[in-house]
């Protein structure tokens, strides 16, 4: 009788930066996959007792009951201004703003424009679910055409209510951003992908070399009407093909900065 | 725990457990949105019958198979086959992708 | 020997918050208040302290908000268009509990208005501006060397109460060059053990203005309040000229206060017995002092450059015991003292009317 005996390892588990409670968030949301991934990045690189983070108006206002960080709120939109103030008294210390499409692309454009052309040393975690979730589903910069919300219940229509917001693109532009990607959460190879440039960019930030965004693609179940499955799918099929994932922005100096 | 044994001919017992690895899912947490059941490459994740506290049935491993022997024989060799097969298809090896895809982080993988 | 320098307005609003201990400015020309964004933009880098042109003054408030989550003393200017534009973020300090400084030089308004000195953001900064159940702290300057010993003040007053405080200005001050002393002045220490500065060892902090559930909202509301109250009782600011055997009362603060002190020597000249009770404070607002002296004049003049809004105030104190009149002008024109005099005068004519004519005056709400 062949006898293996070795003992069980725990191979995954809710990492230490993120708070053992129930979150709020819709069953399916990806809101949960991408609040992980900042927790495991922060614990792999050890910063827990020095990051800061700046949530916003959004699905993700009580984001700062999820972590094991100090943390503030933010008015609509400005996160980048509040992380701004911090930073800069503060230059020690990681800080990150986490913010959905309704808070960056709407709103708070001004303020991630000028974050990024002031070159501040933050990092974004941009969430692009193509839909404004916490106010129960209405059209935002980052619908895309024809897709039905509650504000534009026949379908965006492009000649009335404009094309969909790619930020990725637009940040790449200015110099002040040293590193700006697009990834998604919907597959397992996404979801380490999109790890990965997160660690990048809070490395990045750590080595002072500029602003960075990592904007995430994120499945909205209850917004979109889809059961969490379908919505995942939903973000190959729809998102992406006009959301192409990928660095959009990798200064010279960033470029040996690996995950 | 990780046992492997050779099954004797006319000796079956009532479970055998081949389990390289297992998950535990916290169903506090849950919110049954059935995401690891569809990423399971084995899928041996289903949600239960009950439901948590918060009105959601709760992904749990699906129940390993009850081997009954067959009376009569003949049978039992080809059932033993089937069943061997299926169990070995219906075993998870600790891949933790439903975990790494759950967004209530709400899974532990043991392996 | 103390030094004396000569100071403008705006330039002396800068180095009071330096002297305050100010860490971190941002702000956004406008004018009348861009001396003072661009002398901190001068003195802060020198000092090794945070300045940033932000870019706008939604921006600028809300680099303050996190700067003072951070537990820094900080400070923002801006005038009348700006500072409806910070609206929001001052509610959200106030409800965050942060402290922070914000100046206002105020112009004509509304909407873009002028670049004149007027006196009509008194019930912006008084009775709200923003949303929700909050108070700043409003200290109301009339001279350089007080622009400078008021924001200095401004920075304790805020750390103490853990609430926005408003310096608020005008054109007229905020240009005028006046001899200023610098003497001495050590901020005091307030601990800050609720401040973002990374969760070592310690629970984390969070900064937050939002309550979901009722009840907690409203313990919350009342924990301002207390605040406020606390306020009311200690921080009440204000001079007298010339009360003692008054007459006839003006109440003034600012520029307007300036004009005023004129008028009461003119008046006394003339044989009128005029005071000045000038509010420092105006929130909270010296409706005592104002009461107390109500019961021994004739009238009370309310003297401002706005369509008149301390002038409700200025009833409350006075509560009924004496009319109450308004001198005023709009459109960012600062009264000369010989035309304030003028009406005066005739106020004080009314001195000899009898009480029931006083009385039906008093009742005529056309102010």
């Amino acid at each position: 009788m062949e006898l293996l005996n070795k003992p069980e390892q725990i191979v995954f588990q809710r990492p230490r930066a993120l708070s053992p409670v129930r979150t709020h968030y819709c069953p399916g949301c990806n809101h949960g996959i991408i609040h992980r991934l900042i927790a495991e990045v922060i614990d792999e690189l050890g910063v827990r007792e020095k990051t800061i983070g700046v949530f916003p108006v959004g699905c993700s206002v009580f984001g700062y009951d999820y972590f094991e960080i100090d943390a503030t709120e933010a008015a609509h939109g400005r996160a980048p201004a509040v992380a701004t103030g911090i930073k800069r008294l503060q230059p020690d210390k990681v800080v990150f703003t986490y913010q959905g499409d309704g808070d960056l692309a709407a709103i708070g454009t001004a303020e991630i424009i000028h974050a990024a052309a002031r070159g501040e040393n933050i990092t974004t975690i941009f969430v692009n679910n193509a839909i404004y979730g916490m106010t129960g589903g209405q059209m935002a910069p980052t619908t895309l055409v024809g897709q039905k919300t509650t504000s534009c219940q026949a379908g965006r229509d492009p000649t009335k209510m404009g094309n969909p917001l790619k930020v990725s693109e637009l940040l790449s532009a200015i110099d002040g951003a040293a590193y700006v990607a697009r990834v998604a959460v919907n597959t397992p190879a996404n979801v380490a992908r999109a790890k990965n440039a997160i660690k990048r960019a809070i490395k990045v930030q750590q080595a002072g070399l500029g602003f960075s965004l990592v904007e995430v693609l994120s499945a909205c179940p209850v917004g979109w009407g889809l059961r969490p499955r379908e919505a995942l799918a939903w973000v190959t099929e729809h998102m992406i093909p006009t959301y192409p994932l990928g660095e959009f922005k990798t200064k010279e100096e960033v470029k040996v900065i690996q995950a | 725990m990780f046992v492997t044994g050779k099954i004797l001919a006319g000796v079956l017992p009532k479970e055998v457990e081949h389990k390289m690895a297992r998950i535990v899912v916290d169903e506090d947490r849950c919110k049954g949105c059935e995401i690891c059941v569809s990423v399971c490459p084995k899928r041996v994740i289903e949600l239960a019958d009950h439901f948590n506290r918060q009105g959601y049935r709760p992904a749990r491993m699906v129940k390993a198979r009850a081997v009954v022997p067959a009376l009569v024989g003949g049978g039992m060799a080809e059932e033993s086959a089937a069943a061997a097969k299926s169990r070995s298809e219906n075993e998870c090896n600790g891949c933790t992708l439903c975990a790494r895809m759950c967004p209530d982080v709400a899974i532990t993988v043991y392996r | 020997m103390k030094d004396r320098v000569l100071m403008k307005g705006n330039e002396a609003i800068g180095e009071g918050a330096i002297r305050g201990g100010c860490q971190a400015y941002f702000g956004y020309p406008i004018t009348p208040q861009t001396e003072l964004l661009e002398y901190m933009s001068r003195r802060m880098p020198e000092l090794g302290r945070v300045f940033v042109q932000a870019e706008s003054e939604i921006a600028a408030i809300n680099m303050c908000f996190g700067a003072a989550a951070s537990g820094a003393r900080v400070m923002t200017s801006s005038s009348g268009p700006g500072i409806s534009l910070k609206q929001e973020g001052i509610s959200y300090t106030a409800g965050a509990q942060l402290p922070c400084v914000i100046v206002n030089v105020m112009r004509g308004g509304p909407g873009l208005g002028n670049v004149a000195p007027a006196q009509a953001d008194y019930f912006q900064a008084t009775k709200g501006g923003g949303h929700g159940d909050y108070r700043l702290l409003v200290l109301a300057p009339n001279s350089v060397q007080e622009a400078m010993d008021l924001t200095s003040l401004a920075f304790d007053l805020a750390d103490k109460y853990r609430n926005p405080v408003m310096v608020l200005a005008d054109g007229l001050i905020g240009q005028i060059m006046e001899p200023v002393e610098l003497h001495a002045w050590k901020p005091q220490k307030y601990d800050k053990p609720w401040a973002l500065t990374g969760a070592k060892d310690r629970e984390k902090n969070i900064i937050k203005s939002i309550y979901l559930q009722p009840e907690k909202l409203a313990a919350h509301n009342e924990e301002l309040q207390a605040k406020y109250a606390e306020m009311r009782s200690s921080e009440i600011r204000f001079t007298c000229t010339q009360t003692e055997d008054a007459e006839v009362l003006l109440v003034a603060y600012g520029t307007a206060s300036r004009v005023c002190q004129s008028v009461v020597k003119m008046a006394r000249n003339k044989g009128f017995k005029v005071g000045l009770l000038r509010p420092i404070s105006l929130y909270p607002f010296p409706y005592e002092p104002i009461n107390d002296l109500a019961r021994k004049v004739k009238a009370v003049v309310a003297v401002e450059f706005s369509s008149g809004q301390m002038i409700e105030d200025v009833r409350l104190g006075v509560n009924g015991l004496a009319p109450v009149h308004l001198v005023s002008r709009m459109g960012g024109i600062a009264l000369p003292p010989d035309e304030v005099f003028a009406q005066v005068e005739e106020i004080a004519a009314l001195g000899a009317k009898t009480p029931s004519q006083l009385a039906e005056e008093a009742s005529t709400w056309n102010s």
